[in-house]
């Protein structure tokens, strides 16, 4: 080879050509397991309209082309598909690729918000813990932290909306801003923020235990190796003990778990966004299933895939910058 | 620091008898195992705290507890009695999360060993199948299996095993991984025993110890999936299950806080028990990371 | 012949209706301006409502687009339409149309518009409404505002005018001429003649329309602006409504419980008003393909075992009053409470089904049933549990098997894979294009809220044949009450319970739910307190 081409560049290629088999069969098995599903769209449609005659199901049917075997829909899908035509959402009765757009953007504001704060709250406090290993504070941090995470987001974000909307009328109780509002610049910023305390507060509340207790169990496991006892020998103090030495270490597991976690995530703001009437992709993708909007649930599905590969990939440049013994291959 | 090493040890007490006392030695474990205990006891118990059927009309809907001797945490909007509920919720969910536990391992165990103990192309594609169901969110995949399967809770209970087994399945293949060129499996392999022989009996005891503590995760995970599915309507009206109690009991919040409470801190508790219960096991079987 | 009436609608003034009401709003009293939030359960998937009958399109398409005919609690209300009439053999309805009416992009009303509308949409797309205009041949245009609609076989001018506020809105022609109509974009931007002008549809959030400055009604409409939310969590809209960030909540939109403790706040009127013309009956229905429910005395029995009165107290909060038939209260003329009933009378129903020959087995039960409550929220699920709680006690044992809406009306529709199933359906102001279906058989399979329960009866079908096209109102009526005994006799379905909806209104909000479709309606005269 004459161009010297820089080794993360080959790296992010020889992912790509591992992560499209991968999406491949996510598409294809998603579609299929969907068909299975009794009833299609069009009993969807035809329910929330209370109703309608044999002839009307029967139009609708053949216009969404919902008549033809499976395999022939399947193709035409993944023909679609394959020139990154998402198709016509039947139920919003616009293209998919608009659909998603329009709910793109808060999910990822409050994926990114929850995750952000989960992270950086679960290492701090679990690094603290670790300082103090078994004391009352430990014990009283870690249970904290297992409570919220065995506590249900629904019933979590029930209260929430109780004490501080409905008791305290601090917060709204839900929408991602003020509808009829009208606000511009700061004040809308203001206003979105405000919208996103609660949700944001209730996902990233169940995440935050899994850094904190990763991070605990990391940093004292880190603290016994033999580099951390020399720089404790040589009189390095704890706080710079903790920075210098540890720190780094420790939160390679972290960071794995970062990038495992967006998808769980995706997941865990179904009921999130449900509750707090957030226009986001969870939401959406709970009303595709019940109203067999395969087009939009799979355009959701490749969109969410797409989004963990990119953040996976970016969590493996995170890891090789922490740890440089590890070398992109 | 009383780390001994491992060589110098003098004679050992018998394995359950050095598993309890590591175990014990966190407090926190041990509140996991006593709450864990109570529920068990809950579910063992159900038939004689109420012989009935608890999904009967049991007293005057909506009254609060301790009213009323006869259903003394109260009965919900259809007047059943709430303590019944929660007794034989508490099988519900020891059934959705052993069950769907043993479902998820079992399925992880088999395509992680797989994968670690034969790479190549094997691990190729059960890693590509992997990566496939860890992409898809997990509750997205869920809500679909539930739509597809109906709302039987056995179907929940598969569907909830189906979701989760990713993660055993990688921590298995990665123990498979190390342990596959250790000695005792060439000494194995030298003698002539089977791959299946080797992969079950001489690998996967000794690749089971973080699967086990995982397995608390999972449970705990299976019986907050459960409750999230009875919240968006989709539990099995056929049984008492905690999960159904809150997913009903919110309509009621604000006048008859207790039907969705009582069980809500049901889930809390039991769930924090096999979390804590995880630290233990934790602490027990990797006696690595167990320093004071 | 029948003759029309005019100018009706200005003189009405709503709030004099309302037994909640205060006092009827003066005109000086009035505040214009400002902007009313509605809440809405579901997301729409169109919002043109000559394309899709349903009562969450209206909600939102009702302030944009107008019907020719809107129902008033004293009548029909003349809209679009000024006056209309009947031939005698009921072959041809003319309808004189209002004149100087604009759609919202400038251009005028006329009977084109109709008339495409009536031939394109209402006879051919519209659901429910092509069953109704199957014998609609065409719309002449005498004059630019003169429609004669002609029919090849009597229509009976009652039924027609039942069917007008919900199936009669005319479209623009000009704007629908020539594309493909399902696929038009204005489809979810509407443009009409209403009060209010379609502004922005933003998915999963809400649908915004302001003051239409040019609206025929002089001085109208009071409000700025109307933003409906769409809010699927029942708690959250509750707490939506006392956070002051909703101001309505229609159609039991906010669970049950909720409803009762805001009827208990004075921030809050809470009724069934406003919805005299959209009852709906909480239904058991039985698949007589089963040979044991086949049995009359069976049905009959399981009707004995139900609590209908405990299930109105506790299910719908009192809200609601036993079912007698087919025929609900709000069907007028054609309902009657002349029919047999069942009362909740447990050892009877055991008897009966001793004699029946279904004496109680080894295991406790004389038979299972499979059941399936319907996905239509709270209630029906609440239902469902109490039926299987009232079964138990009569030692028949139910399984329920809940499903999503598509795999509930597959299941019980297309495959009939059920015992017994329980819902509710929505009466329609006229026994023809509603409840009626439920009992005449014949209906393709697959099609929901139809006769799917294997039940047939060749003298019912007649029956209700005859009465579809009965040109005399007061036959007409007498063959209702008719077919509403025989249903009570035979018990096809159970129409267990009446309910109307509910709405929770904020008391800012003046002149509300003061017609019998109000929700529906256009709210040219609702305003907003400061």
């Amino acid at each position: 080879m004459s161009l010297p081409v820089p080794p993360i560049l080959t790296y992010a290629l020889r992912r790509l050509v591992q992560a499209v088999p991968v999406i491949i069969l996510i598409m294809v098995g998603t579609f299929l397991l969907l068909k299975l599903a009794p009833g299609d769209t069009v009993d969807a449609l035809v329910g929330d309209m209370g109703g309608a005659d044999a002839a009307f199901i029967a139009r609708l049917r053949a216009e969404y082309g919902l008549d033809q075997p499976v395999w022939v829909q399947l193709w035409r899908y993944m023909a679609k598909l394959a020139t990154f035509d998402f198709g016509w959402s039947f139920v919003y009765e616009q293209p998919v690729s608009r659909v998603l757009m329009d709910r793109l953007g808060t999910t990822l504001l409050l994926m990114a918000t929850s995750l952000s704060l989960a992270f950086t709250i679960g290492i701090a406090l679990g690094a603290f813990a670790a300082r103090r290993a078994y004391s009352l504070t430990d014990n009283v941090i870690s249970t904290l932290g297992l409570v919220f995470y065995a506590t249900p987001s629904f019933f979590l974000s029930l209260m929430m909306m109780l004490l501080f909307s409905v008791k305290l009328g601090w917060l709204p109780v839900g929408g991602i801003k003020t509808i009829a509002g009208f606000y511009t610049g700061w004040d809308h910023v203001v206003d979105v923020a405000l919208h996103l305390v609660m949700p944001t507060a209730a996902l990233s509340l169940i995440y935050l235990s899994f850094y904190l207790r990763l991070m605990r169990a990391s940093v004292l496991e880190v603290a016994e190796l033999d580099y951390v006892r020399t720089a404790r020998a040589k009189g390095a103090g704890e706080t710079r003990l903790m920075f210098h030495h540890i720190m780094r270490n420790a939160l390679l597991p972290v960071v794995t778990l970062l990038g495992l976690q967006f998808s769980t995530l995706l997941g865990g703001s179904v009921v999130v966004e449900t509750i707090f009437t957030l226009p986001g992709l969870g939401q959406l993708a709970y009303q595709s299933v019940v109203q067999r909007d395969m087009n939009t649930l799979m355009g959701i599905i490749f969109l969410s895939s797409v989004i963990v590969i990119v953040v996976n990939f970016l969590t493996d440049l995170l890891y090789a910058r922490l740890d440089s013994r590890i070398k992109l291959t | 620091m009383t780390l001994v090493d491992a060589d110098l040890r003098p004679p050992e007490p018998s394995r359950p008898v050095v598993f309890w006392r590591r175990y014990r030695r966190n407090r926190a474990a041990l509140l996991g195992l006593f709450l864990f205990a109570i529920v068990v006891f809950m579910a063992l118990t159900a038939g004689l705290v109420d012989p009935d059927d608890p999904l009967r009309r049991a007293g005057v809907p909506l009254t609060a507890p301790f009213v009323d001797w006869a259903t003394p945490l109260g009965t919900d909007q259809l007047g059943r009695d709430i303590l019944s509920g929660i007794f034989y919720g508490a099988r519900i969910s020891l059934l959705v999360g052993v069950v769907a536990t043993l479902i998820s391992i079992a399925i992880g165990v088999v395509i992680g060993a797989l994968a670690g103990y034969f790479g190549g192309w094997v691990d190729d594609v059960l890693m590509r199948i992997t990566e496939a169901f860890q992409t898809i969110p997990n509750f997205v995949l869920l809500l679909a299996l539930v739509a597809i399967l109906g709302s039987k809770i056995e179907w929940i209970t598969l569907a909830i095993g189906i979701v989760s087994w990713t993660a055993p399945a990688r921590m298995v293949r990665a123990e498979f991984m190390s342990l596959r060129g250790r000695e005792f499996v060439d000494a194995a392999r030298n003698l002539g025993v089977s791959n299946t022989a080797i992969i079950f009996r001489e690998i996967l005891p000794n690749a089971l110890p973080p699967i086990v503590v995982y397995a608390s995760v999972i449970m705990a995970l299976s019986i907050l999936l459960e409750s999230a599915l009875a919240f968006l309507g989709l539990g099995d009206p056929n049984y008492a299950s905690w999960g159904n109690m809150i997913g009903q009991g919110r309509a009621v919040l604000r006048t008859a806080w207790y039907c969705a409470a009582i069980p809500g801190v049901a889930i809390v508790l039991t769930v924090l028990s096999f979390s804590l219960l995880g630290e233990g096991l934790n602490d027990a079987l990797n006696p690595r990371q167990k320093q004071r | 012949m029948m003759t029309g009436r005019t100018g009706l609608a200005l003189a009405m003034t709503g709030a004099a209706m309302m037994g909640t009401m205060s006092l009827p709003a003066m005109a000086q009293d009035v505040t214009t301006g400002g902007t009313a939030i509605v809440q809405m359960i579901s997301e729409q998937r169109t919002l043109n409502p000559a394309l899709r009958a349903s009562t969450g399109v209206y909600n939102i398409s009702g302030k944009i687009v107008e019907p020719l005919i809107d129902k008033s609690y004293d009548g029909y209300v003349p809209v679009l339409a000024t006056e209309w009439s009947s031939s005698e053999d009921g072959l041809h309805i003319t309808v004189k149309l209002r004149e100087g009416v604009k759609w919202h992009d400038g251009e005028d009303f006329t009977c084109d518009d109709v008339a495409f509308t009536a031939i394109e949409m209402w006879k051919k797309l519209l659901n429910y409404s092509s069953a109704l205009q199957a014998n609609l041949e065409s719309v002449d245009c005498a004059d630019p505002h003169t429609a004669v609609f002609n029919y090849s076989k009597p229509m009976p001018m009652d039924l027609f005018l039942a069917a007008m506020p919900d199936l009669g809105h005319p479209m623009p022609k000009h704007l629908y001429e020539g594309t493909d109509i399902l696929k038009n974009e204005l489809n979810t931007a509407p443009v009409g003649t209403g009060p209010f002008k379609f502004v922005e549809y933003e998915r999963g959030q809400y649908v915004m329309a302001v003051k239409n400055e040019d609206y025929w009604r002089e001085g109208y409409p009071h409000l700025d602006r109307i933003v409906w939310r769409f809010i699927k969590d029942k708690s959250a809209a509750a707490a939506a409504l006392e956070a002051g960030e909703v101001h309505e909540s229609g159609f039991i939109g906010v669970s049950m419980a909720d409803i009762e403790r805001l009827s208990q706040d004075d921030r809050f009127d809470v009724g069934t008003e406003g919805y005299e013309n959209n009852v709906a009956h909480s239904t058991v229905e039985f698949n007589h393909r089963n040979p044991i429910l086949a049995d009359v005395n069976v049905r009959r029995a399981i009707y004995h075992g139900l609590d209908i009165d405990y299930a109105i107290d506790t299910i719908m909060r009192g809200f609601a009053k036993p079912g007698r038939g087919p025929v609900p209260t709000a069907g007028g003329a054609n309902y009657t409470d002349d029919v047999p009933t069942y009362d909740y009378d447990p050892e009877l129903a055991k008897q009966m089904l001793d004699e029946a020959g279904y004496p109680v087995g080894d295991d406790g039960f004389r038979f299972k049933l499979k059941h399936r409550p319907a996905p239509w929220g709270e209630y029906t699920q609440l239902w469902g549990e109490y039926f299987a709680q009232a079964m138990k006690e009569i030692d028949i044992d139910v399984e329920l098997q809940t499903n999503d809406a598509p795999g509930f009306l597959n299941g019980v529709y297309r495959d009939h894979d059920f015992d017994t199933a329980n819902g509710w359906h929505q009466f329609r102001s006229d026994p023809a294009v509603s409840t009626m279906v439920w009992l005449r058989s014949g209906q393709p399979e697959g099609t929901p809220w139809t006769n799917q329960f294997g039940w047939q009866s060749d003298e019912i079908d007649q029956m209700i044949d005859e009465a579809a096209s009965e040109l005399d109102p007061e036959k007409r009526a007498e063959m209702y009450h008719e077919i509403q005994r025989r249903s009570m006799e035979e018990l096809p379905v159970i129409f267990a319970i009446e309910h109307p909806f509910i709405s929770v209104t904020s008391k800012k909000l003046k002149n509300h739910h003061n017609t019998p479709r109000w929700n529906s309606s256009s709210w040219y005269d609702l305003w907003l307190e400061e």
